[in-house]
C-alpha cells in the first residue's frame, strides 16, 4: 500500500514536470502571438518608438537639401510633407507586404504635390519657367521621389514579417501538441486520484512552476541587449527594435500575472473541493 | 494549512523550475541560440543602414561610393568594415573582421589571416548556412559578387563552388598571389543536426577596383 502510495507520488511529480513544460509552451505561444508577430504590434512599435516622426524629420531634411540646391524656397517641402502622408505610406507598404502583395509605393501624389508647390512658388515670384527650368524641376522632383520611396519602403517589414511567419508556423505545432498533451495529462492524474483535490494539487504545483518560469524568461529577455550589439542604424530603427521587445516583453508579465492568478484561483477551488469531498 | 503542505505549495514548483532551467541550459539553449539568430538576421538584413565601426564620419560616402583613394583602411579585430552582396540571390550581409561565433551571430567574418579586398590576396570569409550565407545554395558561375568596404567596392565574379572537408586546407590558399574571394559554410545548407563536417566553398575573381580618386 505504501509502495503504491509512493509509485503514484512520484508518477504525479512526473505528470505534474510535464505538465508545466505544456503549460509553458503555451505561454510561449501567447505571448508571442499577441506580443511579438503579426502587423498590429509591428506598426504600434513603429508608432511608439518614434520611427514614423524620426523618417518624417529625415525626409523633410533630405527634400530641403534638395531644393536649396535649385535655390528654391525650402519651407516648400514643410508644405508636401507630413506625419499623416508618411505614416500613411508606410503603413500602406506594411499592409502589402503582411498580406504578401506587391508593395511597390505609388509615387504619383508625392510627385504631383511637390510639383504643384514648386509651381506655385514660381507663380508668387513670377519667375520665368523656361524648358530649362522645367527640366530641372522634373529631376528635382525625380529624385526626391526616390529618396522619399526608400524611406517609406522599409525593407525591414518582408525580413521581420517572413521571421515571424516562420516562427508562427512552428509555434502552431507546439501550441496543439502541448494543448492536448495538457489535458491528457489532467485527464490522467484525475484518474489516478479517488479523492480528486490530490490530482489539483499537482496541477497547481505546475501553474506555479510554470508562472515561476515565465517570470525568469521575460525578465531575461527583458534585460538582454542583443540589439544594442548589433551594428545597425540608424538610431530610431534600434528603438523601433526595442520597441517590439518591449511589447513582447509587457505581454509576458501580463501572462505571468495571469498565471498567478490562475494558480491562487486553484488553489481555493481546491479547498472547496475538499471540504465537500470529507 | 499544515506545514507539509506549505512546503510542497514551495518546494515541488521550484524544483520544477530548476530541472527545465537546466535542461534549458543543456539542450534547450542551442535552439534559443538559433531562433535569436535567425531574428538577428532578419533585423540586419532588412536595416536601413549598417554603422560602420573604425570609420571617420567622412569617409561614411565610402561606403557607398566606388571612388577610393587607394588607401586600404585596416578594421580592428570584431569590427564591421563593409557589406557583401549579390542582388541575383538576394545575398546581402555585413562583414566583419575576425571569425568568432559572436560575428557569425551578426554577420560574416573575414579570417583575419587572409587578405583584405584589395590586396592582391586569398580573402576568406565565412557564414551560417542558416542565415547570411543561407543564400549561396543558390549561387552559379558567372554570378556577381560585391564587396562593399569603408575604402572601396570590390566586385568578383564567381569561378567555381566545391563542397570540401572542414579540416581540407588545399581547399583555398592563403598565400596566393592573385586576389580570390573565397565565401564558405557549412554543407549541407539548413540541416542543424547530422554530419557537420563538411563545407561548401564559392570561388570568386576579381573584376573590378574601386575607381581612383583624381589627385588634386
Amino acid at each position: 500500500m505504501h509502495k503504491k502510495t509512493t509509485t503514484r507520488r512520484i508518477l504525479s511529480l512526473l505528470l505534474a514536470f510535464f505538465l508545466t513544460l505544456c503549460f509553458a509552451s503555451l505561454s510561449l505561444v501567447l505571448v508571442t502571438n499577441v506580443g511579438f508577430v503579426g502587423k498590429r504590434n509591428f506598426k504600434e512599435s513603429l508608432v511608439k518608438s518614434g520611427y514614423i516622426q524620426n523618417t518624417e524629420t529625415k525626409v523633410t531634411e533630405e527634400i530641403k537639401k534638395l531644393l536649396e540646391q535649385k535655390k528654391i524656397d525650402t519651407s516648400i517641402a514643410d508644405k508636401v510633407i507630413s506625419y499623416d502622408t508618411i505614416y500613411m505610406d508606410i503603413s500602406n507598404y506594411i499592409d502589402a507586404v503582411y498580406s504578401g502583395k506587391d508593395g511597390t509605393v505609388d509615387m504619383t501624389t508625392f510627385e504631383k504635390g511637390l510639383k504643384d508647390a514648386i509651381n506655385e512658388y514660381f507663380n508668387e515670384h513670377q519667375a520665368i519657367v523656361s524648358d530649362q527650368v522645367n527640366a530641372a524641376t522634373d529631376e528635382l522632383v525625380k529624385n526626391a521621389s526616390n529618396m522619399y520611396r526608400n524611406y517609406v519602403t522599409t525593407s525591414f517589414s518582408a525580413t521581420i514579417n517572413d521571421f515571424s511567419n516562420d516562427l508562427q508556423s512552428t509555434l502552431k505545432i507546439i501550441g496543439i501538441v502541448s494543448g492536448i498533451l495538457a489535458v491528457v495529462i489532467m485527464v490522467i492524474l484525475f484518474l489516478l486520484y479517488h479523492y480528486k483535490h490530490h490530482a489539483v494539487d499537482y496541477i497547481i504545483y505546475s501553474v506555479i512552476a510554470t508562472t515561476l518560469l515565465n517570470a525568469i524568461a521575460v525578465f531575461t529577455l527583458g534585460n538582454s541587449n542583443f540589439i544594442k550589439s548589433l551594428n545597425i542604424g540608424p538610431d530610431y530603427y534600434l528603438d523601433f527594435l526595442n520597441q517590439m521587445i518591449s511589447n513582447c516583453v509587457k505581454v509576458g508579465y501580463q501572462v505571468t500575472a495571469m498565471y498567478a492568478v490562475f494558480a491562487v484561483a486553484l488553489f481555493f477551488v481546491n479547498r472547496y473541493i475538499r471540504k465537500i469531498t470529507q | 494549512m499544515s506545514k507539509k503542505k506549505i512546503i510542497s505549495l514551495v518546494a515541488v514548483p521550484i524544483g520544477i523550475t530548476a530541472v527545465i532551467s537546466g535542461l534549458y541550459f543543456t539542450a534547450g539553449k542551442s535552439v534559443w541560440n538559433l531562433v535569436v539568430s535567425d531574428y538577428k538576421t532578419a533585423v540586419i538584413k532588412g536595416a536601413p543602414e549598417y554603422s560602420y565601426e573604425n570609420v571617420a564620419a567622412n569617409d561614411v560616402a565610402a561606403s557607398n561610393e566606388e571612388t577610393t583613394n587607394g588607401e586600404i583602411d585596416y578594421p580592428l579585430t570584431g569590427a564591421m568594415f563593409g557589406e557583401i552582396s549579390c542582388d541575383k540571390i538576394n545575398l546581402k550581409a555585413p562583414m566583419y573582421y575576425g571569425d568568432t561565433e559572436e560575428i557569425l551571430e551578426k554577420g560574416t567574418g573575414m579570417y583575419a589571416g587572409s587578405s583584405l579586398p584589395g590586396q592582391n590576396g586569398t580573402i576568406l570569409i565565412g557564414g551560417h548556412d542558416t542565415t547570411f550565407m543561407a543564400p549561396l545554395e543558390q549561387v552559379a558561375v558567372g554570378d556577381t559578387l560585391t564587396a562593399k568596404t569603408t575604402y572601396g567596392t570590390y566586385t568578383y565574379e564567381v569561378t567555381e563552388m566545391k563542397v570540401a572537408d572542414l579540416l581540407d586546407q588545399s581547399a583555398y590558399d592563403l598565400y596566393g598571389t592573385s586576389e580570390q574571394l573565397v565565401l564558405y559554410t557549412c554543407y549541407p545548407f539548413g540541416e542543424i543536426t547530422g554530419d557537420r563536417s563538411k563545407r561548401y566553398f564559392v570561388y570568386a575573381k576579381k573584376v573590378s577596383d574601386p575607381v581612383q580618386q583624381e589627385v588634386k
